[in-house]
């Protein structure tokens, strides 16, 4: 490792010594009208085509570093490019030069990139989102996916109920069971690595590829669109750059009242119900000591009459003051506080640029014991050779990335599968830790203890917990990438890049020789007989959690770029090449028993003899936990790739793309078979066309594409799989092992097909413009169920046989209201899109379409909110009423889930959203910008969750509980039911999946405020640096407007995310 | 410079083109094994929560229990199997019967599959067993299945009676059919006699086949086809690699379980173990063994106190391929060829060692009827909870001499199967009723 370090730093110092050598002469000069003779300002000056652009100020006068022989290059919008050989001389030249207006050409060039070519976005047919620099820097957070949101349509942010964090969806999602999410590519290969570890501030610019033209060039992996991430690089022919950005940002605690729970009053009152019923009767003649509450404790003290009855009243009326979130707002949460540094240097000489950065990031979470922090390097440098015939780049990412885990999560404090009683406490008032029961009867605890047999301290205090854990995961990120570019002939290059990435992670997670875990742990195995030594198989000391991962991505790739005009009016580019991908896991896991982490030392413990409980002895076939496990994942990829475009009069332009991908991971024919995916695509920039005289509409585009990208699931194999059994059968003492997947030699990647259309318009001098595009995919061939005889060994087939179809309307839009001192311009950004499952073979059970929100159903949308049809409650009793199939109206709750098939239940909607987009105005006046961002989701449903009796009245459940129907008339004001006489679950999961609580997810949201205030060295000659920027930024703001009168957020169904201020400073060298 | 960048990139697409091959055969998942070597097909037929298990719908519905109180509180499949519903499955959509041993077969067909790509120089020895091993256990699944769904073996018929789906490949989209129950056994026996070359004459475990368990099950394949000569033959052969018996005597009817472990290897009667598909119907408190079985145990038979619990009456005996049964097997095909001291012999054998000691009075010159009689009454008693007494009705009853009506009384109704009677064949499960497979007549 040192050696590796060692021989990067002797690279850097090399290459900045190696830049600074280089001849370098200044250039100054002023830029003038050819038909107005008036200075224009911020006209693009260039050298040598190179990135390095500076801007005319508002006299026309420029300044730029030169190297010999250049070529200088001045463009503005609106002129024709001019273009001067630059003398050969190294005094100072002067240069007076003159633009021709260009009465058609008016757009602004943005440049995409797709991972295998960059384009300017003029050129391209397909569908692509680009987020510049700015509108990613609009948004402070430490990872860069979450900037994405708002700042494209047609990308959405996942937040349905049981949504995986940073759930991304691009045009609705197209397959059922296999990867959903789409491929995020990293400065030209896919990142399999933790996409946390990439610093924000190294990203130059992320590119969204949509439709099969933009994205089929990534084959069969490119089925849920791709992100293209590009990191920020040094530009050439540009003096040293420094910058700096710091921020922090503070957020509120968690809301732990957000999901109301039924109050301690009520909690004591059922408990005291209960007991007087007998309910607890199990629990406390239970062998296995079943821990009770304190008042549950206090009754069974007072019915045996070892405690006076007016005390225990009085003891338990006390409890019903406390409220356990109080408790855990002011021991186990805090505020969060997130810093952010980073600092970066970039320039370059005439043939070499570098680019050089360093990031931290610490992060405390609003729960006290987890914290995240973050280190990352970066380091680029690129050469041009042999008079710019050979580009040669390398590039060096970074990460080391530290997370805390030693929170003591509020869902964590149960007793042994029932919820911690809401009248806890966690300290006395002279904060003194307090134990709640936890795993065993807390008098039966304390009877052991005085008994003094040699057992440990059985007594669990979470506040004592917090400090005898250290839960932690470490991660090692590199990423090195080289590329080689040679210009064979005029027309022709070649190109080779490789890329090495090596993510290592491990995961400590101690528990303390004093944490609960452990003591509990070896309690539970230890051995008391009277006269013998006490024997403790598991040995005292810590028990140690180990894993680690490594995962290794080789990437390397050939490819052949041909750019060439014929004539005047056509233009090819196209390119060819070939990549190979292995990407390797490798992860290991153990577990040390009595660890002293003083010396780092262990101890041995018997894993293949089995034990009884300490504490009841009738459970004797006890294993001591063994954690030893290794891991081995593969993927391989095979690409052969090919990309062309056509362009004819820089009017139309036709291009077309394909790939064939083989993989490790398909069937041995489909790899044979090598089926291309493909696209086509068009475009005609009809404004440029002689006829055309549309003044108020100077810019007018359509663009229509049609092709392939695919997708893989990869929990299937082609191949007979089997599973070893890791640990031997208990007669045989043999391994043996389980077939979990049939073959499938036809096993292929899903097939999704795109055709896009698009119009690209600028309006009224620029004032309003965008585009639109409407879309309709077709997915086939994705992986879905077939039922099976079971004859052939199997109830079911995984293949390649169900279909889903979407489409889509996008808009991004823009209008410039204000262009004054007071400027203000406007973002819109709209999307619709619909999907539908169009074949599916096996047809889904009422369970399951009232449990998974993805239960496949042909003509519905797959994402879908099914719910039982509500009859109201019984205005007699307060019982919820159901239909049975007869249509009448039931409180048979049994008959009517029996009679209810799956074409019976209710269908809501759509689970995800229809419609959603966002609103952005942007206002800035003098120094100031001010930039607000509302967004909206529509035409979507979610399901609350309310009261659930069980066979405890509801003891400890959803707050809805004090809503319940009481008496007759209630059902006037509430459609909670009321207490069942006796318990009944039908009753209870009839109602939770009654249409009752499906609710309308429809609302408007304040996501952000960002204002800045900016400095520059142009305005104020005084100020010590380039450019000055202090902002503030407030994140997660609320709700506007939400259809649904229930207070739920319908994105955060669960808790709400906090509401963030930051407060920062940018500043330019 | 140019010259070399050529070269590197033309050598570059020959490299990739060249080791296509090796580079896409990585696997993907080293847990994930694609079994291909000897161990891992081991460790396929090693897996004894898939094999060494056998279908128990067909002891539910024969005449060793009777169910009281009207079945009130057993599964509806119990419930039906016990009184011969014409609907037995009902909307279940899993018959463990029917799904456990075509998952046998599917683990045997890949094992056989995957043995065709290996070189037997390897290891001759383990590919051999390997190989004795699936088809034994493969034959032991047909078999198992055709007891329950395909109708009773009747020599004259065989060639017309539709058998069951007979996959002998690994590759679940294909559909075989039912084929008819000639072709049936005689794929069993011929599979089941290349097994015998291959086995080891005994295994190291109870839970794998062996030549000696091999042995005995062609005798009991044999039986049921009514193919007394090789049902004799094989039984002898069985009992020239191992004759042993418990003495009933040795053992202690007061222990928690008197019989010594089957597995790995302790019940040296046994040569194959195998479960029975566990149904709560056995544990039922409202089911009980037939009072006429468990009063036919005469003064000194130890087997009723070692059998039946005394506290409860449920079953506690072994199950799988035992001797005894081969010792019953070759007593009755002796009988039934004419070589009736033979016969006598083996009977008395067996129950010597069933019998306190010096209790067992010997039978001695029985007429043919009345020993066979005998014979069949003690491989009753014997055999009880071994899966065996539906097949021995099925084909007992094709003789008028042996022939019996079972009878059970539900809400004082009296529900009769005849002899021969169709729901003496289970329906196939719904499932399956595609690819042109047709449903049993019931």
């Amino acid at each position: 490792m040192k050696k590796y370090l060692n021989l990067i730093l002797l690279q850097l110092a090399f290459f900045i010594i190696a830049s600074v050598a280089f001849a370098q002469f200044k250039i100054t000069g002023k830029v003038v009208s050819n038909v107005s003779n008036l200075p224009i300002e911020k006209v693009s000056i260039s050298i040598n085509e190179s990135t390095q652009i500076v801007q005319t100020d508002s006299e026309g006068k420029f300044t730029i570093i030169a190297a010999t022989n250049g070529i200088l290059t001045a463009s503005h919008v609106g002129y024709l490019d001019y273009t001067v050989s630059l003398k050969a001389e190294p005094n100072a030249q002067t240069l007076l030069i003159r633009l021709q207006p260009n009465t058609q050409q008016l757009s602004e060039v943005t440049v995409i990139s797709t991972g295998y070519q960059k384009i300017p976005k003029e050129r391209a047919t397909g569908s692509f989102a680009q987020v510049d620099n700015k509108l990613l820097n609009r948004r402070i957070s430490t990872d860069i996916l979450s900037r994405l949101n708002d700042a494209v349509p047609g990308l959405i942010f996942n937040h349905e109920s049981g949504a995986r964090a940073n759930s991304i969806s691009i045009r609705g999602q197209n397959t059922i069971n296999a990867n959903d999410q789409p491929l995020i590519v990293l400065d030209n290969f896919p990142y399999d690595g933790d996409i946390t570890n990439i610093n924000p501030n190294d990203v130059e610019s992320i590119t969204i590829l949509k439709d099969a033209s933009a994205a089929s060039i990534w084959g069969a992996r490119a089925g849920n669109g791709v992100i293209v991430i590009t990191t920020k690089k040094g530009l050439l022919n540009q003096p040293l750059q420094i910058s700096f950005n710091s921020n922090l940002t503070i957020g509120t605690k968690l809301d732990l009242y957000y999901t109301p729970i039924m109050s301690s009053v009520d909690y004591i009152e059922t408990e005291k119900k209960l007991f007087a019923q007998g309910y607890y009767t199990t629990l406390e003649t239970s062998v296995s000591k079943q821990p009770l509450t304190p008042v549950v404790e206090l009754l069974i003290a007072k019915r045996d009459g070892k405690i006076s009855a007016s005390e225990a009243d009085r003891q338990i009326e006390q409890f019903k003051d406390f409220d356990v979130r109080n408790d855990y707002n002011s021991y186990l949460q805090r505020r969060s506080i997130n810093q952010q540094y980073s600092l970066n240097l970039k320039g370059g000489g005439q043939f070499h640029r570098y680019y050089l950065s360093s990031g931290y990031d610490k992060n405390l979470s609003n729960l006290i014991g987890n914290d995240f922090s973050r280190l990352t390097f970066n380091l680029g440098n690129s050469f041009s050779l042999i008079n710019n015939k050979l580009d040669i780049a390398t590039n060096v990412l970074y990460t080391n990335s530290r997370t805390d885990q030693n929170s003591i999560g509020i869902s964590n404090l149960g007793l042994q599968g029932r919820d911690l009683y809401p009248y806890a406490k966690f300290a006395d008032a002279n904060g003194t830790p307090l134990s709640i029961a936890r795993n065993y009867r807390t008098n039966y605890i304390n009877e052991l203890a005085n008994n003094g047999i040699g057992l440990l301290d059985w007594n669990y205090r979470p506040l004592q917990e917090l400090n005898l854990s250290d839960n932690f995961s470490n991660s090692f990120d590199y990423l090195i990438n080289t590329e080689a570019r040679y210009n064979l002939i005029k027309e022709l290059d070649i190109s080779m890049q490789y890329q090495y990435g090596k993510t290592s992670s491990k995961t400590e997670n101690l528990n303390n020789a004093d944490s609960y875990y452990t003591r509990n742990l070896i309690n539970e195995f230890t051995i008391i007989n009277p006269g013998m030594p006490i024997e403790r198989p598991i040995p005292l000391g810590g028990i140690l959690n180990y894993s680690d991962q490594s995962s290794i991505r080789n990437n390397l790739r050939t490819q052949l770029n041909f750019n060439d005009k014929f004539g005047e009016k056509h233009s090819l580019n196209a390119l060819a090449g070939v990549e190979i991908r292995d990407f390797n896991i490798i992860g290991n896991s153990y577990r040390i028993y009595g660890y002293d982490s003083e010396h780092a030392t262990g101890k041995a413990v018997d894993y293949v003899h089995a034990y009884s409980n300490f504490v009841y002895p009738q459970s004797n076939n006890n294993l001591i936990p063994n954690r030893d496990n290794r891991q081995e994942l593969t993927d391989r990829y095979l690409s052969y790739y090919s990309n062309l475009a056509y362009t004819f009069d820089d009017r139309i332009i036709i291009s077309a793309s394909g790939r064939i991908d083989k993989s490790n991971l398909f069937g041995v024919n489909s790899n044979q078979k090598g089926v291309p995916l493909w696209s086509m695509g068009s475009s005609w920039e009809i404004s440029k066309e002689s006829f055309y005289n549309l003044t108020w509409l100077p810019y007018l585009r359509i663009r229509a594409t049609y092709g392939y990208s695919g997708n893989i699931d990869k929990t299937l194999s082609a191949y007979t799989t089997a599973m070893y059994y890791n640990g031997n059968d208990i007669v045989t003492k043999q391994p043996y092992a389980n077939i979990i997947n049939p073959p499938n030699p036809e096993l292929r990647w899903e097939r999704i097909s795109t055709t896009n259309f698009g119009v690209d318009f600028k309006l009224f001098d620029n004032r309003f413009g965008g585009s639109i595009e409407y879309y309709a995919k077709k997915g086939t061939d994705l992986i879905g169920e077939t039922a099976f005889p079971h004859y052939t060994g199997i109830t079911s087939f995984r293949g390649n046989n169900a279909d889903i179809k979407g489409n889509g309307i996008e808009a991004n839009l823009y209008t410039k209201n204000l262009n004054g001192v007071f400027k203000w311009s406007t973002d819109y950004l709209f999307t619709y899109a619909s999907d539908e499952v169009t074949n599916y073979k096996v047809d889904g059970t009422v369970s399951k379409f009232l449990t998974y929100l993805n239960t496949p159903q042909v003509g519905r949308p797959l994402y879908a909110i099914y719910s039982y049809n509500w009859a109201g409650l019984d205005p007699s009793n307060g019982n919820p009423q159901g239909y049975l199939a007869d249509g009448s109206i039931s409180s048979d709750y049994a008959k009517v889930i029996a009679q209810t098939t799956a074409s019976d239940l209710k269908y809501n909607g759509r689970a995800r959203p229809l419609f959603f987009g966002a609103m952005r105005n942007n206002v800035s006046w003098n120094n100031f910008s001010l930039s607000v961002n509302i967004s909206y989701r529509l035409g979507y449903y979610f399901r609350r969750y309310s009261v659930q009796y069980g066979d405890n009245y509801g003891l400890g459940s959803h707050g809805d509980y004090d809503l319940r129907w009481q008496q007759p008339g209630d059902e006037q004001r509430t459609q909670v039911p009321s207490i069942p006489l006796t318990p009944n679950t039908n009753r209870d999961s009839f109602y939770l999946r009654s249409e009752n609580l499906v609710e309308k997810g429809d609302h408007i949201r304040l996501q952000d405020i960002n204002l800045s205030y900016n400095l520059s060295k142009l305005g104020i000659a005084k100020l010590p640096v380039r450019n000055l920027q202090l902002y503030l930024y407030a994140n997660n703001l609320g709700i506007l407007w939400k259809a649904s009168k229930s207070r739920i957020d319908p994105d955060f169904q669960a808790s709400l995310l906090p509401r963030t201020l930051s407060i920062g400073v940018k500043i330019d060298f | 410079m140019r010259k070399i960048f050529i070269i590197m990139g033309v050598s570059l697409f020959i490299l990739f083109a060249g080791c296509e091959k090796d580079f896409l055969d990585k696997k993907p998942n080293k847990a994930l094994l694609v079994p291909t070597t000897l161990n891992d097909f081991q460790a396929l037929l090693d897996n004894n929560i898939v094999f060494n298990v056998s279908p128990a719908l067909n002891i539910i519905a024969g005449d060793e229990y009777t169910v009281t109180n009207n079945g009130a509180g057993l599964n509806a499949l119990q419930s039906n199997t016990y009184y011969w519903a014409d609907d037995i499955y009902q909307a279940a959509t899993a018959i463990t019967d029917w799904d456990i041993p075509y998952k046998q077969i599917f683990y045997a067909n890949i094992v056989l599959d995957g043995l065709g790509k290996i070189d037997r120089n390897i290891n001759p020895v383990q590919y051999d067993n390997i190989k004795g091993s699936a088809l034994f256990v493969r034959s032991f699944a047909f078999y198992n299945l055709a007891q329950l769904f395909a109708q009773p073996y009747s020599p004259a018929s065989a060639n017309t009676t539709p058998a069951i789906p007979m996959p002998l490949f690994s590759d679940v989209n294909k559909r075989p059919g039912r084929g008819n129950l000639q072709q049936l056994y005689a794929q069993l026996s011929a599979d089941l006699k290349i097994a015998v070359e291959l086995l080891p004459a005994t295994s190291q475990f109870k839970t794998r086949p062996s030549k000696w368990g091999c042995l005995s099950f062609l005798a009991r394949v044999y039986l049921t086809i009514q193919d007394y000569q090789n049902a004799f033959e094989f039984a002898e052969k069985s009992l020239a690699i191992n004759k042993d018996l418990l003495d009933y005597n040795n053992l202690d009817a007061n222990a928690a379980n008197p019989f010594p472990n089957t597995l790995p290897n302790g019940n040296l009667e046994v040569s194959y173990h195998s479960e029975n598909i566990s149904y709560a119907f056995v544990r039922s408190a409202i089911v009980k063994f037939n009072t006429d079985l468990t009063n036919s145990y005469v003064q000194g038979d130890l087997r009723k106190n070692m059998f039946f619990i005394p506290s409860n009456g449920r079953f506690r005996g072994y199950v799988g391929i035992a001797n005894d049964e081969v010792y019953l097997i070759r007593a009755e095909s002796a009988c039934r060829l004419g070589k009736l001291e033979l016969a006598e012999q083996d009977l008395n054998f067996l129950l010597t060692k069933r019998y306190k000691t010096n209790t067992y009075v010997p039978t001695n010159g029985m007429e043919q009827t009345d020993l066979l009689k005998r014979i069949l009454l003690e491989r009753k008693k014997e055999l009880v909870a071994r899966g065996l007494r539906w097949t021995d009705l099925r084909r007992l009853n094709q003789d008028p001499l042996t022939a019996i009506t079972l009878q059970r009384k539900r809400d004082q109704v009296d529900i009769l199967l005849a002899p021969n009677g169709l729901k003496y064949t289970f329906p196939l499960p719904n499932t399956e009723l595609m690819d042109g497979i047709e449903q049993n007549p019931r």
